[in-house]
């Protein structure tokens, strides 16, 4: 029997709030919650609170990866399906998105086995298999959606619909952002937005600061971050009266305070983000080893996005995102045309998420940075029509990497056509609940309350695997 | 715990139990041991429950749980205390601090009284309590504050300035900044007789039609309103911004409240519908608009979990928004605080079941429907004219089939639903009718849209039954009409066919043929039919089968017999007048709204998974609401369910809308938790207040009245700078000794710049504005084309709410998400908005529109300056901020009459704290 979470005492004062603020995560958002007299909001530097236990990892980097790659063609072979190609799927089929189910697909791709470990990893990622010694590929990944957006929704906050906390928001509002000139949770925008939208990476009920900072890969980066004054001047002035005609008004209350210190670190990223995309002073070497030299465009902007994570969790952000750049064909999400759409897909992130994991381990980065590569869900061994594949959220792959994750390994398992996660099933809750242990918080007791419930991203679900963690 | 039961405690200490502790002593059970202890009996460990005086006096194994005056001798002081983790309650989460066990102990030893929930007791009429200070009494409702302020002998703020009290109510009725103009008259008024001036703003005030543009908004927000459904495509709500003009007109009309709430739920089903006089259109029933304004997904999977989510984001609205419950926790197992059964949830669920989505079609005056009767009559009078005495086909004696009949159009179709104005009456077999310019005699019962006028609109639905062939069979013709199979309710498939292609198909054919729709895949789930006819063409059906393969079936009825040898002047003749009627018959609007479908009660999903029914839940109003109903035998019932909302032994309805209406003014609610008045809400921190104002709001149900007497009481009108002693006692305002200072609303900010700058469009209502589009909104669902950047310069409320396209200055002001009842923003407070009004050209164009009129209606810096902070202050400046203007206009490179520069001064004030916060 599950229970709707954990049930704290409805919200006290504010005062008590902060007096008692080292009884745990929450306690600052209840107090916006209640309102009591912070109608008009705390301070933005209301000081957070810190782990629960000792984190493995100070930021996590989400390489999303939109449509939903295939299992079977990445990171799981099913020699089983080469035997069985072109005959009918002999498993029972369960209901799927295009209700068009053709015959078993073997993958067009052949895999080799890399790195001591051994891991078997396909020709879609040559670069990503030098890594394979850091890699913890899960192999049994489940989710409980067959529609992108309920399975996006999923994947980011915990419920199949739009209008949660996703988890990049959960973990600024658990630790904050360690920068003082950014925000502690950015996506870094490739192109494609993923169906659903923003809602994806929304704050929900939680207080509106922890809501994605959206960075574009280009000279500005973030919305309304570029001063439209001709030159700096002016827009000092401005600044200047401002803070005069506000200086009267500082005495108003913790509201004022807090919305005049905002407008100080609104002025600073003016600058902190510009500072951010500049990426020319990057070294030629590094800038190659993210592919940034090469000649396939989408490479080139994801090469951008991964260096700039980089960057930005160097700054002390909390936690970043990557979304994927749009190529030729869709998303991960081949309906038909597999192999090429998949070819085009695994060109764009391989070489640049391999530079990504090169460069934070030479920079000893990666043991204190959480990677996460991860679809919404995975596709289906059989085909869709005769070149395609449909989603498939009965079980797939995602890798983790880094901070406190055992590289080198592989959990869980599929059945012999890659169909259905057989041996240590696991939940988007258990994923969520291990990279908040790996960020330091109890998935359990990181909580608001709303209409009567301690909201959590795990919901009431949700199980640390400790097999994953070194 | 909170000052409040600081302040209680000291106002009762030595006294025997107060009972305002009750409520705290609820919230601290329901909030630490109810999960286990409580009311959901699945859940119950050791079969105790504590939400209960039974439960708790219960005798346990070991003893008493709660034994009424002896806490040393109760299991659960003795649980609780212990020092024993295997032992101790509650077993998970921090213990119980000793403040909290102190609360249960002397709550135990003072008789462990368990009086109900505040919430759900009756509303009483408690008397006005006594006070020193009578002076300070200006409306019944202060002597409520004031006494409690005086029992610890706080003094409240004193009265804010004039113009800080009109640049107040001027936001927080019509949220927009007061002119100097109306400033300067008010001062003047209130020169001579403070009181009566501020009586006559007040009257002005709730006369402006900004007034329905402000509190609709707030509305809004409790009915998660948008005209998207999100999710991956963002496809559009059709005709959904007809509800947010309704919700305007209502609050301007000052539409009584009970009479709102039963509109909302059941507006299609009163008795006595309002007709908008200007428009002559039914208005009561856009109010059920609201049911429909759910997120969507355009192709589920499995489509009844699908309808299970959208249901139980219906009955959280519709529990949250009018009675401040929370329902839909009880989805998966009782409510674990609150008296709430699953049963009660899904009996909640069966009024949904037995309704249905509908885009009604409404007819100014009734002239469409009154045209279309009379050249029914006409068309059939022709007709039986014309075929009198001719041979009338004999009906052929039905042959049997090997499909299930479904229906033949021949006898009752009581059971059908009829919409719009297309359909008349059904023909029967042998009756003449006309088509184009042809005379037929019908071989068996038909509708027919064709037989009144091919410009008429409407549709003709099935009851609902239960699939169980293959395939569905139609025997139709016509143009431009369509056939739909609605599949548990399910409507996206308009705009992507994916996985439901089938249930919508184009009849283009006028000669009777087969039409068939393949629905196997849904064998067992709950479908109706929809004929519809909403162009300028006409749709007839005589029959409909069902079988499990798609071979035409034999059809039983006789086909039509044309009759030979009319003569086709005369009939030309006859029309010829009808033809020339018809092109007048107007277009009806069409509303989105609710209708009844076939009654039906579903059964309680176990463990909230549909997979797995549970016994039937009839439907019913929950118990907690004190006002059971009756359910027609021919109806869904919601009109009944609507009526005990409004019932006068209702406890929640009257006392939720007037802490809403506080909380908009005050800031904070009497209830803090505005949509939750369960166990697990705060209590209220003045519950006779709370009382007084309900039962005054169920005299005349006026909130317009009730908006009135708050902001004219000498509570609304205290000064945000509290008194230092008080201030010092109670600094969370929790027995309301000052006014809090507030941010106005993200629709504010934006209507303020629109407003100084001389931009606004005043207008009233009507179709929203294109969402301006920006490079950082992206994704699929994007709008081929980007709205205007200054939204036309109409308010905030008209601008296009897409769930996925959300206008980047009204989320960083905390416009909430549309997905539940939000009743309460948050008001975050973040660099995000500093940046938006530093950067976003919007504000940039704003400042400098601003600017450009300020120069051209003044001649003189001073003049200049002293208008502008008039404008976005509603105060002339200080000196020293006169000073610092003149300097910032007079000490830069250019002339004093440069645009640049006043635009720059109006670009501060908008960055300046005050002009979003309201003292």
């Amino acid at each position: 029997m599950h229970e709707c979470g954990r049930y704290l005492p409805p919200p006290i004062s504010r005062r008590e709030m902060l007096a008692r603020s080292a009884s745990g995560f929450g306690a600052v958002a209840m107090a916006s919650l209640l309102g009591e007299t912070l109608s008009a909001g705390l301070p933005a530097d209301m000081p957070y609170l810190g782990p629960h236990h000792a984190p493995r990892a100070r930021s996590v980097i989400f390489l999303y990866m939109d449509g939903g790659p295939s299992q079977m063609d990445t990171f799981d072979p099913k020699p089983q399906l080469a035997k069985m190609h072109g005959q009918p799927f002999p498993m029972e089929i369960q209901a799927t998105q295009f209700d068009n189910n053709g015959l078993t697909l073997q993958s067009p791709w052949k895999f080799s086995r890399h790195g001591e470990c051994g891991h078997p990893v396909s020709e879609l990622f040559p670069h990503v298999a030098t890594c394979a010694d850091e890699l913890c590929i899960i192999r049994s990944m489940t989710s409980k959606f067959s529609e992108h957006t309920n399975a996006n929704y999923f994947l980011h906050t915990g419920l199949g619909l739009a209008g949660r906390p996703t988890m990049g928001a959960w973990a600024s509002y658990g630790l904050g952002s360690e920068s003082r000139d950014l925000p502690g949770f950015v996506v870094l925008n490739g192109g494609l937005t993923p169906p659903g939208g923003l809602d994806c990476f929304g704050n929900g009920f939680l207080p509106a600061t922890h809501q994605a900072s959206m960075l574009k890969p280009d000279e500005h980066g973030m919305a309304y971050v570029r001063p439209l004054e001709e030159n700096l001047s002016r827009q000092q002035r401005k600044r200047a009266l401002v803070s005069q005609l506000d200086a009267a008004r500082s005495q108003k209350g913790d509201a004022i305070e807090s919305a005049i210190a905002n407008q100080e670190m609104a002025f600073r990223m003016q600058w902190a983000v510009p500072e951010l995309m500049g990426i020319d002073g990057e070294s030629a070497i590094t800038r190659r080893l993210y592919g940034l030299d090469t000649t396939y465009e989408p490479t080139k902007i994801f090469g951008r996005q991964c260096l700039l994570a980089r960057r930005l969790v160097e700054r002390g952000v909390r936690f970043v995102e990557l979304t994927c750049p749009a190529v030729n064909g869709d998303r991960w999400d081949q309906h038909d045309n597999l192999k090429t759409g998949h070819e085009n897909n695994a060109r764009a992130v391989d070489q640049p998420i391999a530079g990504l994991l090169k460069d934070l381990k030479s920079r000893g980065l990666l043991d204190e940075t959480l990677v996460v590569w991860a679809g919404e869900f995975g596709r289906t061994p059989f085909a869709q029509g005769a070149d395609g594949r449909d989603h498939n959220p009965f079980g797939y792959t995602i890798w983790m990497a880094g901070g406190g994750v055992q590289g080198g390994t592989t959990y869980g398992s599929t059945d012999e056509y890659g169909y259905k996660a057989v041996e240590n099933p696991m939940e988007i809750h258990d994923l969520h609940a291990t990279m908040l242990h790996l960020m330091g918080i109890d998935h359990t007791r990181l909580t608001m309350p709303i209409g009567g419930r301690e909201m959590r991203l795990t919901d009431v679900h949700g199980h640390v695997v400790s097999d994953l963690l070194t | 715990m909170s000052v409040f039961l600081i302040l209680a405690a000291f106002l009762t200490a030595g006294a025997p139990f107060n009972p305002e502790s009750a409520a705290e002593i609820r919230s601290l059970l329901a909030s630490r041991c109810f999960a286990c202890h409580g009311p959901d009996q699945e859940a119950r460990k050791a079969g105790i429950r504590l939400d209960t005086a039974e439960g708790q006096q219960a005798r346990h194994p070991s003893g008493a749980i709660v034994f009424p005056g002896h806490p040393d001798k109760s299991l659960l002081a003795q649980r609780i205390e212990s020092h024993d983790p295997d032992l101790r309650m509650p077993p998970s989460g921090p213990p119980l601090d000793e403040e909290e066990i102190q609360l249960i102990r002397d709550w135990i030893r003072q008789g462990a009284q368990w009086p109900t929930h505040w919430a759900w007791k009756p509303i009483k009429n408690p008397a006005e309590p006594e006070v020193a200070n009578t002076q300070w009494i200006l409306d019944p409702l202060d002597s409520f504050i004031l006494a409690d302020l005086e029992a610890v002998e706080m003094e409240p703020a004193e009265q804010a300035e004039p113009s800080t009290w009109l640049r107040r109510v001027h936001y927080d009725l019509l949220g927009m900044p007061p002119s100097p103009d109306l400033i300067a008259s008010f001062e003047q008024d209130a020169a001579t007789d403070p009181i009566a001036a501020r009586e006559r703003m007040v009257d002005r005030l709730l006369d402006s039609p900004h007034f329905g543009e402000h509190w609709g908004r707030h509305w809004l927000d409790l009915v998660r309103y948008a005209e998207t459904c999100g999710h991956e495509f963002d496809y559009p709500i059709p005709h959904a911004w007809r509800y947010r003009d309704w919700v305007i007109r209502a609050f301007n009309d000052d539409v009584a409240y009970d009479r709102f709430v039963i509109e909302h739920v059941a507006g299609d089903l009163v008795h006595d519908p309002r007709i908008d006089e200007s428009t002559g259109l039914d208005d009561s029933l856009p109010a059920t608009g609201f049911w429909f304004l759910n997120q969507g997904t355009h192709a589920p999977v499995d489509v009844q979990q699908d309808e299970a989510d959208r249901m139980e984001n219906q009955i959280d609205v519709f529990g949250k928004a009018f009675s401040g419950i929370t329902l839909s926790c009880a989805r998966c197992h009782d409510h674990k605080f609150d008296p709430i059964g699953t049963d009660e949830y899904y009996a909640i669920g069966s009024y949904l079941q037995s309704s249905r989505r509908r885009d009604a079609y409404l007819d100014p005056h009734g002239r469409i429907e009154a045209k279309l009767q009379q050249i029914e009559n006409q068309k059939r009078a022709i007709a039986r004219d014309l075929a009198s005495g001719r041979s009338v086909a004999d009906g052929s004696a039905p042959t049997a089939s090997s499909s299930t009949l479904f229906e033949t159009f021949d006898g009752s179709l009581e059971d059908w639903f009829p919409d719009g104005h297309a359909f008349g009456q059904p023909l029967e077999t042998g009756e003449p009718y006309i088509e184009d310019e042809a005379l037929f005699i019908a071989g068996s019962g038909q509708w027919h849209s064709g037989l009144r006028s091919y410009r008429a609109q409407g549709a003709i639905r099935s009851p609902s039954f239960t699939i169980e062939n293959d395939w569905i069979h139609h025997h139709v013709k016509g143009r431009g009409a369509r056939i739909r199979i609605y599949i548990d309710g399910f409507r996206l498939n308009e705009y992507n066919p994916l996985l439901f292609e089938d249930c919508l198909k184009q009849v283009d054919t006028p000669d009777w043929h087969h039409v068939a729709q393949r629905v196997g895949k849904y064998r067992g789930h709950v479908a109706w039919i929809e004929y519809s006819d909403d162009g300028d063409g006409w749709i007839a059906i005589d029959e409909i089968q069902a079988s499990d393969n798609s071979a035409e079936p034999v059809w039983i009825g006789s086909p039509d017999k044309p009759v030979d040898g009319v003569d086709s002047e005369k009939l030309a003749a006859a029309l010829e007048t009808i033809i020339a009627e018809e092109q007048a018959i107007e277009t009806p609007v069409r509303v989105l709204s609710m209708t009844d479908g076939t009654p039906e009660d579903q059964r309680v999903s176990l463990k909230g998974n549909h997979a797995t029914p549970g016994p039937l839940a009839p439907r019913s109003s929950p118990s907690i609401m004190r006002s059971p109903t009756t359910v027609p035998p021919d109806g869904s019932g919601r009109l009944q369910l609507a009526e005990s909302l409004v019932s006068r032994t209702n406890p929640l309805t009257s006392r939720v809308m007037v802490n809403r209406i506080w909380h908009y003014l005050l800031g904070q609610g009497l209830v803090v938790t505005v949509d939750d008045f369960g166990a697990m809400g705060r209590p209220p921190s003045h519950p006779e207040l709370l009382d007084h104002l309900a039962t005054r709001f169920q005299s005349h149900w006026s909130v317009k009245e009730m908006v009135r007497a708050i902001v004219l009481s000498r509570t609304y009108g205290m000064s945000s700078q509290a008194n230092p002693q008080s201030l010092e006692l109670d600094p969370n305002n929790r027995l309301i000794h000052h006014h809090p200072l507030k941010r106005i609303t993200a629709e504010s900010i934006r209507d303020a710049m629109l407003s100084v700058s001389g931009q606004l469009d005043s207008s009233v209502g009507g179709a929203p504005v294109a969402t301006h589009l920006t490079d950082y909104m992206t994704g699929r669902g994007r709008p081929g084309n980007s709205g205007p950047l200054d939204g036309d310069g109409r308010r905030s409320i008209y601008l296009e709410v897409r769930r996925n396209f959300l206008p980047p200055l009204l989320t960083a002001f905390d416009m909430p998400t549309p997905s539940l009842t939000t009743g309460k923003r948050t008001v975050s407070n973040v660099p995000a908005q500093a940046l938006t009004l530093m950067n976003d050209p919007f504000v940039h164009e704003q400042a400098k529109y601003w600017a450009e009129r300020i120069l051209l209606e003044h001649d003189s810096n001073q003049d200049r300056i002293r208008t502008m902070f008039m404008e976005s202050f509603g105060r002339p400046p200080t000196q020293n901020e006169l000073k610092a203007s003149m300097a910032f206009i007079e000490s830069g490179s250019k002339n004093a009459d440069d645009v640049t520069l006043w635009m720059d001064l109006g670009h501060s004030l908008f960055n300046a704290k005050e002009f979003i916060y309201l003292d």
